[in-house]
């Protein structure tokens, strides 16, 4: 298993750099997979999103379809990807700590 | 007695062998459904590649099959090999000119058994043998130049060459040997297939007068071990062919009852695999393993 | 390109067998044609070297490879290839594919005929590691010499040795990887050898004897099908809510009723969807609801646990996991006590279903299924529903999911409703049977480890991707809006990822969607456009 030093802790992610143990979350880890894709500050409007995937994702075991993310933030796609550089699901769920979806999405 | 034994021994041991062959491969087991389109029985839709599943519930509606684009198709293949012409262009000219003289030969050993089977009952065709003797040369000519021809290709070839191992190569010369000598024989000899079919005669006669001499004692003995060699090899692909396109390519038979016997007989048998997810404590078999994991 | 022989398989365990350069691939139509414009592969790093298996091509499709640590564990591994590789030849363990199998193992005649007809090998500037026959010859090598008497001798006396060690069955593993299981090598076969068929062979040898698949397709793939009802991780109450939001949205968004009917006891038609169509495509799900309710058939989705996905992976490389897939799906069916069970947008759940599986499904589980194709033809032209095909007046190519066409021969239905409803349809060159794979056939679409991704939109993608661009060669430029039609959810997948790699969309107006969609789009009373070009 590949690790990942983040805000000063070790953890287990996948080889795209996907959180493995969700649960070790912390503000600080979104805010250091941030800075790699060059985003230097996490705004209110990034946090809403973070807060929301993240909280779906504990309730439902799985991220939320982007038209969920879409309605319940009030961002667009382009939007999105101005918050999340590498977008919803290879950015926002990396940063939310939650695992990279897989099966067929 | 020697040849009579020869001939009739290899010709036994070849039946024997190429029999035991198909039976091996005839009797494994139904296998789940495997097949690819194009396939030539459906009627109406075989020039697209099309079958009976385009048609809105196909299990209430008729099946249209047809036999003769089965046999036009393998006619093609056989004959004029199709799939090579199709998507091997550059080998084509050499594979059929190889297997156009092992079949020359083939149809020129035919005619030289129809005569010797006339003969039998008294009468002689000149004809005949005058056909089968020039369809023996070209026979043995073509043959000849496809073996050299496709043992340089396969030299010279960068895809072919690291793909043909010893076997591939000793087969080949192999029947180069049986086309060099049967063009020896030919030369040497005033009309091949007279003679030949003279001593096809003699072998069914068991009449002790046959007599072969140099160079045909040869080409008819390298032809008989062939003979012997042949079913042991994968050049009895003519037959494997009929397995792999009417019994897996072209098989699209739904499940029928007496199919459905033979799956249930097949579900039975103990499930030997080892990774975690199929093995258990005690074995189970296999429509144990594949039914009963409804979450509950 | 460095030349490789059979035997290379088993040399320096460490070292990748060739080197995947991005100038050396077949090149592709402007504007994509300067290799130095193109992102290109990833390189794995250091750390990623050291931790993993990388000994083919520079790429890594599953990183749960064990890397052992002594000679010990190795000849473990290789005691368990050899154990499995035996199975493969008996009637108890394989029943299933035996004759396929030693058929095609005994008579290939290496005349090399399937290698131009395979797009991975032609793409890769026809690199030898991807030829059809590299993998296929070295099995058949292999199982010569282990798996039948004698063979050991008979392999050193006709020159076809293959040595067996780790650097062989890692090597291997990764190679049957490489393949999208399209079966156009097979097509071409004088013989009718299947070399998709041995590939196959092989990846369920690793998994049904070593537990090696890509996670994918098996841990987060069949296994969690099977326990939570999808791979994509959807639960039952998620699949259920997360259509009954999308209902609404659509409801709002075309000012008709869409209303998806779940669990109904004695409907006609049991439709199955592939789950993560729900999720990625939203839009085709949706389309169906649409077309069904507007047609008045009498169907439902399922939420029982695997109901309302299609998908069935075990086609890719396990045959228990396969048959447990399908079974699941019938008593599904049986269950509702439906008349048919409708196939959904999507190739290997045909195959798998409709008719790999159709024998192992026995007695009242054998209930008929259908595919897409014929079920939407058959409600295209029933006059139910009506049509201005001028709604679709834009460029639009089919894509030919090879499970479907290829191997099931359903070709003519599809292109039916696009001649109807399309006015500016083309094909692509080949087309129809003799397509090319979109790439990520044979489960390679759905997986993305380490640097997979980068193989399948440089390599494996590349001769469809190639289709793509000449079809609409007409109207290249990005003002003119141009769609895909690949009526199958994993082939959508791999052109998405194509067309993210490229900028397809930004650089020449290519977006890729369903059929179900065309078919909504054109209805005279979708008021508002149904298929979104842009995002917002």
């Amino acid at each position: 298993m590949a690790q990942m030093e983040l805000a000063g802790n070790t953890y287990e992610v996948d080889e795209n750099g996907f959180m493995q143990e969700t649960s070790r979350w912390t503000e600080d880890v979104a805010k250091a997979y941030a800075k790699l894709e060059k985003v230097n500050e996490l705004t209110e409007e990034h946090w809403k999103a973070l807060n929301y995937l993240r909280t779906y994702y504990l309730a439902n075991g799985i991220c939320p379809m982007i038209r969920r993310l879409i309605k319940e933030t009030g961002y667009n796609l382009s939007k999105l990807y101005q918050l999340f550089p590498k977008g919803p699901a290879q950015s926002a769920c990396k940063w939310a700590g939650v695992p990279k979806p897989t099966g067929c999405v | 007695m020697f040849w009579h034994g020869f001939i009739i021994g290899s010709i036994v041991v070849f039946i024997l062998i190429l029999a035991y062959r198909i039976i091996r491969i005839a009797s494994l087991p139904v296998h789940l459904r495997w097949e690819l389109a194009p396939i030539p029985h459906e009627r109406d839709r075989s020039k697209y590649g099309g079958s009976y599943l385009e048609v809105y519930e196909w299990w209430q509606k008729p099946r249209k099959k047809s036999l003769t684009a089965v046999i036009k198709y393998m006619a093609v293949e056989i004959l004029l090999l199709r799939a090579i012409w199709k998507y091997n262009r550059a080998l084509w000219p050499l594979s059929l000119t190889f297997h156009a003289g092992i079949y020359l030969v083939i149809l020129a050993i035919l005619l030289s058994i129809i005569h010797a089977l006339v003969s039998i009952g008294g009468a002689t065709s000149e004809l005949l043998l005058d056909i089968a003797w020039i369809i023996a040369i070209t026979g043995y000519v073509l043959g000849g130049l496809g073996v050299v021809g496709l043992i340089l290709k396969r030299i010279s070839n960068e895809g072919l060459r690291p793909f043909s191992s010893f076997t591939t190569y000793f087969n080949l010369f192999f029947l180069g040997a049986v086309f060099l000598t049967g063009y020896m024989s030919w030369m040497k000899a005033e009309n091949l297939a007279a003679d030949m079919s003279l001593i096809i005669k003699q072998t069914l006669t068991l009449d002790n007068a046959i007599n072969i001499s140099y160079p045909l004692s040869l080409h008819i003995g390298l032809s008989l071990v062939f003979l012997i060699y042949l079913p042991m090899t994968n050049m009895i692909h003519f037959i494997a062919k009929y397995f792999t396109y009417h019994e897996i390519r072209w098989d699209d038979e739904p499940q029928d009852a007496k199919m459905t016997v033979k799956i249930l007989g097949l579900m039975k048998q103990p499930v030997g695999w080892a990774s975690s997810h199929i093995k258990t404590e005690e074995k189970k078999n296999w429509a144990d393993t594949s039914s009963g994991h409804e979450k509950t | 390109m460095k030349k490789l022989k059979l035997t290379d398989i088993a040399a320096n365990e460490n070292t990748p067998l060739t080197e995947l350069n991005i100038d050396e691939l077949i090149p592709l139509p402007p504007p994509y044609d300067r290799a130095g414009d193109l992102p290109g592969f990833r390189q794995l790093t250091e750390d990623q070297r050291q931790r993993l298996v990388c000994n083919l091509d520079g790429v890594v499709s599953y990183a749960g490879l064990p890397k052992p640590e002594n000679e010990a564990e190795k000849k473990k591994y290789i005691e368990q290839f050899l154990g499995g590789l035996k199975k493969l030849l008996d009637k108890e363990n394989n029943w299933t594919f035996l004759q396929p199998l030693i058929l095609s193992l005994d008579y290939c005649a290496q005349c090399q005929t399937c290698n131009d007809a395979c797009p991975v090998y032609l793409a890769s500037g026809r690199n030898d590691l991807y030829r059809p026959t590299y993998r296929s010859e070295i099995f058949r090598r292999l199982i010569d010499k282990y798996g039948k008497t004698g063979g050991k001798l008979r392999a050193r006396l006709t020159g076809k040795d293959i040595r067996l060690n780790w650097a062989t069955i890692t090597r291997l593993y990764e190679l049957s990887y490489r393949c999208n299981l399209c079966r156009r090598c097979a097509q071409a076969c004088p013989m009718g050898v299947d070399n998709a068929l041995i590939t196959r062979e092989l990846r369920k040898l690793f998994s049904q004897e070593l537990g090696w698949a890509p996670k994918e397709l098996h841990e987060k793939g069949t296994v969690l099908q099977l326990e939570v009802g999808s791979p994509t991780g959807l639960n039952p109450r998620v699949a259920i809510d997360n259509l009954e939001f999308l209902d609404e949205e659509f409801s709002e968004a075309t000012g008709i009723d869409v209303k998806t009917v779940w669990d109904k006891q004695g409907a006609d038609v049991l439709l199955i969807h592939s789950a993560g169509d729900i999720i990625s495509f939203p839009e085709s799900p949706i389309s169906f609801t649409i077309l069904c309710n507007a047609a008045g058939i009498n169907w439902t989705l399922s939420s029982e646990i695997g109901g309302y996905d299609g998908v069935n992976y075990g086609l890719f490389y396990d045959d228990v996991q396969l048959a447990r897939v399908a079974i699941r799906h019938a008593e599904i069916a049986r269950k509702l006590g439906v008349k048919k069970i409708v196939m959904g947008e999507c190739g290997h759940q045909h195959k798998a279903f409709i008719t790999v599986a159709d024998r192992v499904l026995t007695g009242d589980l054998n209930i008929p299924r259908e595919s897409v194709m014929t079920f939407l033809e058959n409600l295209v032209f029933s006059g139910k529903i009506e049509f201005d095909p001028s709604k679709n007046d834009f460029p639009v190519t089919l894509h030919d999911p090879c499970n479907v066409v290829r191997n099931l021969g359903i070709v003519e239905p599809q292109r039916r409703i696009l001649r109807y409803l399309c006015p500016q349809f083309r094909e692509m060159t080949p087309s129809g049977v003799d397509n090319y794979c979109c790439g990520g056939g044979g489960g390679l679409s759905v997986m993305s480890d380490v640097n997979f991704t980068d193989w399948k939109v440089n390599v494996s993608g590349r001769m469809k991707f190639k289709q793509v661009l000449e079809a609409f060669a007409d109207v290249p430029g990005p003002e003119v809006n141009k769609y895909v039609c690949a009526p199958c959810l994993n082939c959508k997948l791999q052109f998405r990822d194509i067309f993210e790699h490229y900028g397809a969309k930004e650089r020449s107006g290519i977006i890729c969607g369903g059929l179900a969609e065309l078919i909504v789009n054109a209805m005279v009373d979708i008021k508002t456009p149904f298929i979104k070009w842009f995002d917002d």
